[in-house]
């Protein structure tokens, strides 16, 4: 007979990287700053098991928990760490006994004997680098340091066992509900299975248990050393007692020839209740030293799905303290369509990508020229050489190169516009450009009007203010920029003009003006007569970078307005402080239209009410548009004189009269 | 074209009661009546003259913006003009005066910080913005057009 100390073969755990996915998401979309305790749940097997393994996954974070089959679940917590130094500086002793005080509690309330899977749990300290997909991880599996458990006498295996039959076991086994710990009694010459909970202190019996060890090894795993605590703890009668137990080993199904029994001597508690239980269980590393493991998920993944992922990574971070409240989705959702693929085009589409959007449509009719790669932020100097790529599409693959995920398409296209009159032999061409861009005006949300003269975006503005979409149009000067959200035309309510909120005027979204509603002069071809540096968009290169990002900024803004569209305006009448501050948004105010220049530095905000004889989106045109569709088009190509005349201002009666003139020196 | 003869030289004339005219201004507004009421009292004899002169016209100044580049300069800045137009019109005749293209677009700026809303009487402008001095200031600048 041997006296030998048993020892136990610890858990090894094995971390799907779906546990690690999940925990990402979960981390950022839920948990974001918070770092309690969070319950998880891991499985083990002890069919055709390979080493004692413990597992987890993605469904480690489900609240109803299915292991999958043939698989026994088991109860673990994860303290996510949010900074790698608490990860390092947390008491590792200090929290196996946390942990071990658990099931010392689960243990005195008699939960274990209910729910005998509850013997063995775990717990997870992680730190979780969401920026390189790294995660710093150490498992333990809490067990009382002491007492040690000696053998009585030679281990054998079931084959080897005169009173058990495998296929007694079996039928056992089978009958039994709760599979992972039971006690094989024998009644009237049978063996049967029981519960641990109906065990009422019979000799001669096994305790049985699902061992996750691999065919061969000797040793039992782990659970052995919790198992005959618990009996210890909760069957006093059993003390110095010899105890067999049986652990099973499945090679398939139906074969449990390799399970093993071992008889050991319980020893009695010599422990007094008040003294304190020391816990062990700290997982060692690869290593085989104690310490954290660290799993890299980013050669694992898709680089595509990385990219999206830390995309959306860093718009997400903002509503972990900053934004709790932005909607991100709706951003997400938005198809955007930008007129110009030039300095603005170029950067706005940049913006948007920023900021997570996925859809972005872009049209314009230039070939990238060799000016223009250093303004214009998505082309190259190659894009140039061969003089025939058009920057629609270039710039629409150019997205696709940085942001894989994005929906990119470019269309090569003139947009029409107001006096540069339409031949017969472009007629047709013209016809079918014309239901291209009303099509993409309507199956878009956003306009951007990013062009580079006044009357390449009346068409644009006329389209979107028909098809009620939001249009932002962002314009530059030599050292000025104008970047302004166009008047909604989707009305909810009967608006009035101006209204006094406080201090400010107020004005309705439905109300605000369009590009063209601060001029009485219907756009036309303003290249005539016009020298080059008059033709060019000559601006001092910053402007464009500024503008482009107000106009996206602009747009998010609007976006997480409840309103959409049609959010109000406000501004003050004078230059003094007043006491009534702008409404905000979750992103602060959203001003109906910037200019700024940079000779001082300054933006101004000014809000101003639609025109009512607007050339691009009074009711007037709109209806006329409405009612005769591309014939009304094609009459306001033909001549700006026809929008003047149609909007009446062009009709202003002679007032020169009534006006007086005076020189300084009249006073 | 009216032109005013060197002998309306307003700053000669002797106002005893300035509070008087105030109070007559207040008469003639139409819409921007309340709004005037609240204002300061015009502190400058120049445009009491001008509004107990000519009280249906409202004085303005129109200058270039200081940094505009394109547009040329208006020979005369000083203006009065009918309250009853709209700004709209306004804009019409300073476009004429400024002889440029008809495909110019150009925005005007009042107070260097409002837009100037197209479908609003002189009136109504001129009692909210007018300075205190009783002149309505009013910038034009080239509209931002380039991409």
């Amino acid at each position: 007979m041997s006296e030998e100390i048993l020892q136990f073969l610890p858990f090894k755990s094995f971390v799907n990287s779906s546990f690690w996915h999940k925990l990402a998401e979960l981390k950022i979309d839920v948990l974001k700053l918070s770092d309690t305790p969070e319950t998880v749940h891991g499985f083990y097997s002890s069919f055709q098991a390979k080493s004692h393994l413990l597992e987890v996954d993605y469904s480690a974070f489900n609240s109803e928990f299915t292991p999958p089959k043939n698989c026994f679940p088991v109860q673990g917590t994860i303290y996510n760490k949010n900074t790698i130094e608490e990860f390092k500086n947390c008491n590792k002793v200090d929290l196996v006994n946390l942990e071990g005080q658990k099931f010392i509690e689960d243990l005195k309330n008699g939960k274990v004997l209910k729910d005998p899977w509850l013997l063995f749990r775990f717990f997870i300290l992680s730190f979780a680098d969401l920026k390189c997909h790294k995660y710093y991880y150490w498992f333990g599996f809490p067990c009382p340091m002491s007492p040690t458990f000696t053998k009585n006498t030679n281990t054998i295996s079931l084959k080897e066992c005169e009173e058990l039959s495998e296929d007694s076991v079996l039928e056992a086994f089978n009958g039994i509900p709760e599979k992972s710990f039971f006690v094989l009694t024998k009644t009237e010459g049978h063996w049967i299975g029981k519960a641990l909970a109906d065990y009422n202190g019979e000799p001669d019996v096994y305790f049985c248990f699902c061992d996750p060890v691999e065919v061969g090894l000797e040793q039992p795993s782990w659970l052995l050393r919790l198992y005959a605590y618990f009996l210890m703890k909760t069957y006093p009668a059993l003390h110095s007692k010899s105890v067999k137990f049986l652990g099973l080993r499945f090679s398939s199904t139906s074969d449990i020839s390799s399970s093993l029994i071992w008889n050991l001597v319980l020893p009695g508690d010599s422990k007094s209740p008040e003294e304190e239980i020391k816990f062990v269980g700290w997982e060692t590393n690869q290593n085989c030293k104690m310490g954290p493991r660290i799993a890299s998920m980013a050669d694992s993944m898709d680089p595509a799905k990385l990219a999206e992922n830390s995309v959306n990574l860093n718009l997400k971070l903002m509503k972990w303290r900053l934004l709790p409240d932005l909607n991100l989705d709706v951003i997400a959702q938005q198809k955007c369509l930008l007129f110009g693929a030039g300095t603005l085009g170029c950067g706005v589409a940049r913006n948007l990508l920023s900021w997570g959007f996925k859809n972005i449509t872009l049209v314009d009719s230039g070939k990238v020229s060799f000016s223009n790669p250093v303004r214009q932020s998505l082309y190259k100097h190659e894009d140039a050489l061969s003089g025939k790529q058009m920057k629609a599409t270039t710039a629409a693959d150019r997205l696709k190169e940085i942001n894989p995920s994005a929906v990119t398409k470019g269309y090569v296209m003139q947009i029409p516009m107001p006096g540069h009159a339409v031949g017969d032999s472009m007629r047709e061409t013209i016809t079918k450009d014309l239901e291209t861009i009303e099509e993409l005006v309507k199956n878009h949300d956003v306009i951007f009007l990013l062009t580079d003269s006044r009357e390449s975006r009346w068409l644009p503005t006329m389209l979107g203010a028909f098809y009620k979409k939001i249009v932002i149009n962002a314009a530059l000067g030599f050292d000025s920029y104008l970047v302004m959200r166009h008047g909604s035309s989707r009305k909810e309510n009967e608006a009035s003009g101006e209204t006094d909120y406080g201090d400010l005027k107020c004005v309705n979204g439905q109300n605000l003006a369009c590009y063209f509603c601060n001029d009485v002069t219907a756009p036309g071809d303003s290249m005539k007569d016009r020298t080059l540096d008059q033709q060019c968009t000559v601006t001092r290169p910053g402007v464009s970078n500024i503008a482009s990002s107000y106009a996206v900024e602009l747009l998010v803004a609007l976006l997480q307005h409840p309103l959409r569209e049609n959010a109000p305006a406000y501004f003050q009448l004078t230059e003094k402080k007043v006491k009534t501050s702008v409404p905000e948004g979750i992103l602060g105010i959203i001003p109906h239209s910037i200019r700024g220049m940079l000779c001082n530095y300054e933006n101004i905000l000014p809000a101003a009410m639609k025109f009512n004889q607007c050339v691009a989106c009074s009711e007037k045109v709109l209806a006329e548009f409405g009612q005769t569709h591309f014939e009304f088009l094609f009459k306001a190509f033909e001549s700006s004189k026809y929008l003047e005349d149609l909007t009446g201002i062009s009709q202003y009666e002679d007032l020169e009269n009534d006006i007086i003139e005076c020189s300084d020196s009249d006073f | 074209m009216i032109s005013i003869d060197s002998s309306y030289s307003y700053n000669k004339m002797k106002y005893t009661n300035r509070c008087d005219i105030n109070s007559n201004l207040t008469h003639f507004m139409t819409s921007g009546q309340k709004k005037l009421q609240d204002k300061e009292p015009i502190k400058s004899d120049e445009a009491c003259a001008i509004r107990v002169l000519y009280p249906t016209k409202v004085p303005v100044i129109v200058e270039r913006y200081n940094n505009e580049s394109d547009l040329p300069t208006l020979n005369k800045k000083k203006f009065l003009v009918p309250q009853e137009i709209t700004m709209s019109q306004f804009l019409t005749i300073i476009k004429k005066r400024l002889e440029i293209g008809p495909t110019k677009a150009l925005f005007l700026l009042i107070n260097s910080r409002t837009l100037a809303p197209l479908s609003k009487t002189l009136a109504e402008i001129y009692g909210e913005h007018r300075n205190t001095d009783g002149f309505l200031y009013i910038t034009y600048s080239s509209q931002e057009v380039f991409g």
